[in-house]
């Protein structure tokens, strides 16, 4: 199947604006362990497609808020947050996948067993 | 183990498919999922048929192009697993096992 | 004679002067520029979205110019990048334990067994450091200690912690990284991705690399794409062997296309062969998983003492167990280079000591370091892969000891180029494990990564610029130029070839009977003997190839024996040319263990004197032509390479 639309996705705004080359050192920033090991679970995400499967929705909500999430925990990601929720959950919308409506059969089915406790996450900031 | 394999084989997105019977046998419980299709290819190739298309490609779970629609559940009967990480021990010797591609409307099929 | 020698070319290095230290900032500082608001009327192809390729789409994108990604996977993220677990090095010296540049340098030199030039591994280190800073600004999420300082770890052949890591997927966080770098592009209209494309030919015009011809794999359209330059990111051949660590789809072809267009291939027989990856269970095999060496920070290799031992691991009492790699080396242990670790447990194998139903493993135990740091402890460090290696033998590996085999993984050899990662070819560069570059003759853990990112992050951003500048204005290419008709056409009437063979033999079955002859003679070890049997063996088993392959026949639309024919036609070919670099080479060095040399005791002796050079072929219509660039040491003195 063709699941290029979740690449479309992460072109709306799944990354941190930061040119490559000159970045500042990186101990620079203390992060603390709980708040790494958190974002990784997040950013674990293999775009695989199986909660869009397994939702009765078809929606892409796991996928897009794991990267929210990723990337909203770290320091260095917050700053662009809001806009990055917008403009990643519009494009989810247009691109025709459905609304979460909580049933959990993507957190199931996950193969990195991601939480659905990421959407709850994005939507608030969405709403927000 | 031997297998009865119904698998949704559809030629493009624009024209309809339907479920089809195979059967494999000789399969060992240590093959992984993605193997055991195939050795049905290899079958279906050299009888000339169509072999069955299916994405897969690191086969260590990480890359996340694997995806088949194992049973009624998005990578098979084994939770947090990828589809290439599942290994036919987790199957039922003559086991009648079905097989789709995912489906969703921003996920068209291409050929199965 | 298999090959013959042409003295009279002298590869050009391009290395700049000036001392070890000041090299790459004298590049830097007389590199040519292009102004920023003529950049956008340059345009780069990319073939391969892997860490080499994405980090160079991403930071040329930044700059100005105009590129086109090409990768064959459905996605950029799916590249085999995303595969690689254990960590990436970086000269940091957070550890305080006398880490330098230098050192860094010199022992990833030594761990080549000084058969790469010092130019480029002393700016691979010195490059080492920004890429931690830019991973981690990108939302890298590594390993970092309680106090919020980022954590390391050690890795084979290095007695320093370098190594940084975001548990077991470290390559996946960094490509995730990378590809969200290359979609910010996207998004920007500077990057244009073509997923599912395949190259299948390099077009030259005039001897300068202008563009490719690619194939829809949907469609199975041809398409021919032009480009001031063309960069191929394609990553490594391991999967010539068949059974390897690589995914299904890595292959050779892209090189090996631009190697008949002229490109120089340097050293294709050195192959690492990983020590810690999945034994072989049986023939329907299509892969071998990797377990990160990570795992050898405080897992403990042996066999048992006693040949052909049948009690399970558990029941061998502590003096009949051969902890191989810490008897033999002291001072590494089970750390020491890769090479040595997958020879030492071919060695324990072969003599009859190898574990498991096939009797072609070795045990990796963790019983000492799950009794000293706990469970948790453990499984903070390596959960992920103790659930892998659980998900795909059925065993756990808390309770009993990891059976490990070694693995064809990472190919040293590749595209020759020079300082400046250009090949031959002008306007044909290489990057990342497709080219030959900084890992000599055995590459060191965790610094695959670290290559991919350095070439593609930080120096051919400033060197493809250094020659489209001097290549004078930028020129419009015309696709319909007969030397693009001419490479599609014969790109169409291959593909239509093997279809017309219709034989009984599947592409598989011809993939795997090479796979077999290469690991057997062209693998661990090498003998005179064995590569020339090898030699014929590959022609015979080429011959029938293109009398007995049978695919279904359709060239338009999905079609995965064709694409997979394609690749091994150029796996037959690459293999030849592998065994006939293997035999040139009468020496041992890194992974490239010829039996004829080597000291009582099976350690490798190096030939300074006669085999101080990297072997570039070129093709040829009769034998390849070796051609030799010598290597020169003047800050470094080439000294036995030991781990004892």
């Amino acid at each position: 199947m063709d699941r290029s639309a979740l690449d479309e996705i992460i072109v709306s705004g799944g990354y941190i604006g930061v040119n490559t080359g000159q970045a500042p050192e990186a101990n620079q920033t203390l992060i603390s362990s709980d708040t790494v090991e958190g974002a990784f679970d997040a950013a674990s995400c293999i775009g695989c497609g199986a909660c869009v499967a397994s939702c009765k929705n078809g929606s892409a909500s796991l996928f897009t808020a794991a990267k929210i999430s990723h990337l909203a925990q770290l320091p260095q990601g917050k700053i662009e947050h809001h806009k990055r929720t917008n403009d990643m959950v519009n494009k989810m919308d247009e691109l025709g996948f459905g609304a979460c409506s909580n049933t959990g059969a993507c957190e199931v089915e996950c193969p990195q067993g991601i939480s659905i406790s990421h959407i709850a996450f994005m939507n608030k900031s969405f709403f927000k | 183990m031997d297998f009865k394999l119904k698998i949704w084989r559809q030629e493009q997105a624009a024209v309809s498919g339907k479920m089809m019977a195979y059967t494999v046998k000789d399969i060992s419980p240590d093959m992984s999922f993605l193997e055991m299709l195939d050795q049905l290819n290899e079958n279906l190739i050299l009888s000339g048929q169509n072999p069955i298309s299916f994405d897969s490609d690191c086969r260590e779970g990480i890359c996340g192009q694997c995806g088949l629609f194992i049973n009624g559940r998005a990578h098979g009967p084994r939770g947090h697993t990828s589809t290439c990480q599942l290994h036919m021990r987790s199957f039922q010797d003559g086991e009648t096992i079905y097989i789709e591609p995912f489906r969703a409307g921003p996920f068209p099929i291409k050929k199965t | 004679m298999y090959f013959s020698t042409d003295s009279k070319q002298i590869p050009k290095a391009k290395v700049p002067q000036g001392d070890l230290r000041d090299k790459w900032s004298n590049f830097k500082d007389q590199a040519k520029l292009i102004s920023p608001n003529n950049r956008n009327k340059y345009h780069v192809i990319i073939v391969g979205t892997g860490l080499s390729g994405a980090s160079a789409a991403a930071s040329l994108a930044e700059l100005g110019y105009n590129v086109s990604v090409f990768c064959f996977q459905d996605s950029p993220r799916r590249a085999h990048s995303v595969a690689a677990q254990g960590g990436v090095n970086a000269m940091k010296n957070y550890k305080n334990d006398g880490d330098s540049v230098h050192r860094m340098f010199y022992d990833t030199l030594k761990g080549g067994d000084f058969r790469a030039r010092e130019a480029n591994v002393y700016r691979l280190a010195e490059c080492s450091a920004s890429l931690i800073d830019q991973a981690v600004a990108q939302g890298v999420p590594f390993a970092r200690e309680y106090s919020g300082y980022l954590s390391n770890r050690s890795f084979g052949g290095v007695q320093v912690s370098r190594t940084f890591y975001a548990r077991g997927q470290t390559g996946q966080q960094l490509l995730l990284g990378a590809y969200q770098a290359m979609m910010r592009q996207v998004k920007a209209k500077k990057v244009t991705s073509y997923t599912r494309h395949e190259m299948l030919d390099l077009v030259l015009i005039n001897g300068v690399a202008k563009g490719i011809i690619a194939r829809n794999l949907d469609t199975g359209e041809i398409t021919r794409h032009t480009a001031n330059a063309v960069v191929l990111a394609t990553g490594g051949f391991g999967k010539i062997y068949y059974l390897s660590t690589l995914a299904m789809g890595c292959n050779g072809s892209a090189i090996w296309r631009a190697h008949k267009k002229g490109a120089w291939t340097a050293c294709p027989s050195w192959t690492q062969i990983h020590p810690t990856c999945l034994p072989q269970s049986g023939s329907y095999q299509s892969k071998l998983t990797l377990m990160s060496e990570s795992l050898r920070n405080d897992g403990r290799i042996w066999v048992p003492l006693k040949k052909n031992e049948d009690r399970k691991a558990v029941d061998i009492p502590e003096e009949e167990r051969d902890y191989y790699l810490e008897r033999r080396y002291p001072s590494f242990g089970n750390l020491a280079p890769r090479d040595i670790a997958s020879r030492a447990a071919k060695e324990r194998i072969d003599a009859g000591h190898g574990v498991g139903s096939l009797k072609n493993a070795v045990y990796l135990d963790f019983k000492d370091a799950l009794a000293k740091q706990g469970k948790a402890a453990i499984a903070k460090k390596y959960g992920n892969l103790f659930d892998m290696y659980e998900k795909i033998t059925g065993i756990n590996a808390y309770k009993e000891p990891m059976k490990i085999s070694p693995a064809a993984h990472f190919s040293m050899g590749g595209l020759w180029v020079d300082y400046e990662l250009s090949t031959n070819i002008p306007g044909l560069f290489s990057i990342g494990e497709s080219n030959f570059s900084d890992h000599g003759a055995n590459r060191l853990g965790a610094n695959s990564l670290l290559q991919a990112c350095v070439d593609g992050y930080y120096i051919l951003p400033q060197t493809l610029p250094h020659y489209l500048a001097q290549s004078g204005k930028p020129e419009t290419i015309n696709s319909d130029d007969p030397a693009f008709l001419e490479s599609e056409l014969q790109v169409k009437q291959q593909l239509e070839n093997f279809g017309k063979i219709n034989g009984h033999k599947t592409v598989d079955y011809f993939h795997r009977e090479l796979g077999k002859i290469l690991y057997d003679k062209c693998g661990l070890t090498r003998t005179e003997k064995g590569l020339t049997l090898a030699i014929e063996a590959i022609k015979n088993l080429r011959d029938s190839f293109y009398k007995d392959l049978k695919i279904p026949m359709k060239t338009d639309g999905i079609n995965e024996e064709l694409e997979k024919a394609g690749r091994v036609a150029d796996y037959l070919e690459i293999g030849e040319l592998m065994c006939i670099d293997a035999l040139s080479r009468e020496e041992s060095c890194g992974a490239h263990f010829r039996m004829e040399h080597q000291t009582n005791d099976g350690e490798a002796i190096r030939n300074d004197e006669e085999f101080n050079f990297i072997s570039c072929w070129q093709k040829s219509d009769k034998a390849p032509v070796l051609i030799k660039e010598v290597l020169n040491f003047e800050f470094t003195k080439p000294t036995e390479r030991s781990y004892k």
